[in-house]
């Protein structure tokens, strides 16, 4: 069962081909919000701005996106005016004020709501794996204690083998999807 | 009827004749150095003729000194009454001297037997072995003698280094004390072909240290054979794979991070710009996300590059045994 499907709360590890990774997030954030839940976004490869056109694009419903945009001021050096459903952080290598955006924004929550990761692959390029699994360990808990959905994606093959041993361990399903 | 076996040459004659055919050069001296005899290997050995030689000075022929030399054997065996010899170098030739006295029926000293062989072949012999055990001393690598049937009789300094046994503590040993139990049985296989004569190259295998580890090691093992081509010992030389199976390991650490920080991260890179070009020629995206979308991927590529250079950086630094001029290059240096 996927996030997609389950009826109850729950943390999944979507495995998916590189050229599926916007499309799996499309997806799943169409269903989620057709369920009437809100929608953290992590995003560290798509900037929000151009995620934004995709899912007004796919009708989704914007009041129930919040993003938290990890790249776009790091790669242009300033963030654009205009959105204010975004919480933009200075560095995807910067776990600390990541970590504190996504405490922020849980806290704001309003109803049933989700946290969409994209992606931990795109993270690989910035940090460590070993930081990476200490940050998702971080994360995992809050939700847990929370009793929300996650959602984390990654690339196939987009983690080392002990990478992927240690987040499969901790949420409670992993789903790979493959190139149709 | 004739006696056909008489000699045609009188007994002093044969002696004669028989003292100037041996090759090593003999004098016969009085008590007080004079010589008496020599025989014609003298003459050739001091290239001056016979007659010359005769009621010379031993010291004057051969040392160019006007007494006797410090050490004389000649000197020596006076006193001793004893055989007495030493080793000297004429020209370029070495010669074993060996001085035997002749004593009196009253015991007294009437003369000597002065006697010198050319030592030129043990000497080289010697120097090689010399030589030799000097490499064998001083190289990094065990290198072990053994008899046979598998017991030390040389162990070097490397192979004390190694396998923490000191050459004390092994010579007479048998080798198997050194090897796992589970490969005793392949050792006494190898021992088999050595004794045949057969050379064994690089095998890889393990042996036990002193303090109890294991250590990787590449042996080759050749037997040393006698004039009639029997094994009469074993040469062993190893080598330490320890640092070959670090860099081994490095290299797989390497190609597992290179796969994980330039491989993927640049398939992520490759995908998202297909997409944001897709994106802008469908009318999707305009040129301002174009470009916001291009430079998160720049970005994305910088970083790659950056962890790349310290992937490099961190190999080099934990591994010693890069050229100088990979370890240059690897680390960005002029």
């Amino acid at each position: 069962m996927d996030v997609i499907e389950a009826e109850e709360s729950g943390i999944y590890l979507y495995i998916s081909d590189p050229a599926r990774l916007k499309q799996t997030n499309l997806e799943i954030v169409t269903s989620l919000t057709r369920k009437e839940y809100a929608c953290i976004i992590v995003t560290t490869n798509i900037p929000s701005s151009l995620l934004t056109k995709l899912y007004t694009k796919n009708n989704i419903p914007m009041d129930r996106i919040h993003f938290i945009d990890a790249i776009t001021k790091y790669s242009l050096g300033k963030v654009p005016g205009d959105q204010p459903n975004t919480t933009f952080t200075s560095n995807p290598g910067n776990l600390t004020e990541l970590s504190i955006a996504i405490s922020e924004a849980l806290k704001r929550r309003n109803g049933d709501t989700a946290l969409i990761f994209d992606s931990i692959s795109t993270l690989l390029i910035y940090l460590s794996s070993p930081n990476i699994s200490k940050f998702i360990h971080f994360i995992t808990n809050k939700i847990r204690l929370l009793d929300i959905r996650a959602v984390y994606l990654s690339a196939e093959k987009g983690l080392d083998p002990l990478l992927l041993t240690q987040i499969s361990s901790i949420v409670d399903e992993v789903v790979e999807q493959h190139e149709k | 009827m004739t006696d056909t076996n008489k000699p045609a040459l009188s007994e002093y004659e044969i002696l004669k004749r028989t003292f100037d055919a041996i090759e090593d050069p003999i004098f016969y001296m009085a008590p007080d150095n004079t010589i008496l005899h020599a025989n014609m290997a003298s003459a050739t050995l001091l290239n001056i003729p016979l007659e010359e030689i005769i009621g010379k000075r031993c010291y004057q022929l051969v040392h160019h000194t006007p007494a006797n030399i410090r050490g004389c054997p000649f000197i020596l065996a006076k006193k001793t009454k004893k055989r007495e010899s030493y080793t000297i170098n004429l020209g370029e030739h070495w010669y074993q001297v060996s001085v035997d006295p002749i004593i009196g029926d009253n015991e007294e000293f009437i003369g000597a037997v002065h006697i010198l062989r050319n030592i030129d072949s043990i000497k080289k012999i010697h120097e090689l072995r010399a030589i030799l055990g000097a490499i064998i001393e001083t190289t990094p690598d065990p290198i072990i003698g053994e008899t046979p049937d598998g017991h030390v009789i040389s162990w070097n300094k490397g192979a004390e280094e190694t396998l923490g046994y000191t050459a004390e503590e092994m010579i007479g040993e048998s080798i198997q004390r050194i090897i796992p139990e589970e490969l005793r049985q392949q050792h006494l296989e190898t021992l088999k072909k050595i004794q045949r004569g057969e050379r064994v190259d690089q095998i890889e295998t393990r042996r036990i240290k002193k303090e109890g580890g294991e250590i990787e090691l590449s042996l080759s093992l050749s037997p040393i054979l006698d004039e009639r081509g029997i094994t009469t010992g074993i040469a062993v030389i190893m080598r330490d794979l320890t640092e070959i199976r670090k860099a081994e390991r490095a290299l797989l650490a390497y190609i597992t991070e290179a796969a994980l920080r330039l491989k993927n991260p640049i398939e992520i890179i490759a995908h998202s710009l297909e997409e944001i070009t897709d994106l802008h020629m469908s009318g999707d995206i305009d040129d301002e996300e174009l470009n916001t979308s291009i430079m998160i991927q720049v970005r994305h590529a910088e970083k790659v590059i950056e962890n790349i250079r310290e992937l490099q950086q961190s190999i080099v630094l934990n591994l010693d045994e890069i050229p100088q001029s990979y370890r240059k290059f690897l680390m960005d240096e002029e």
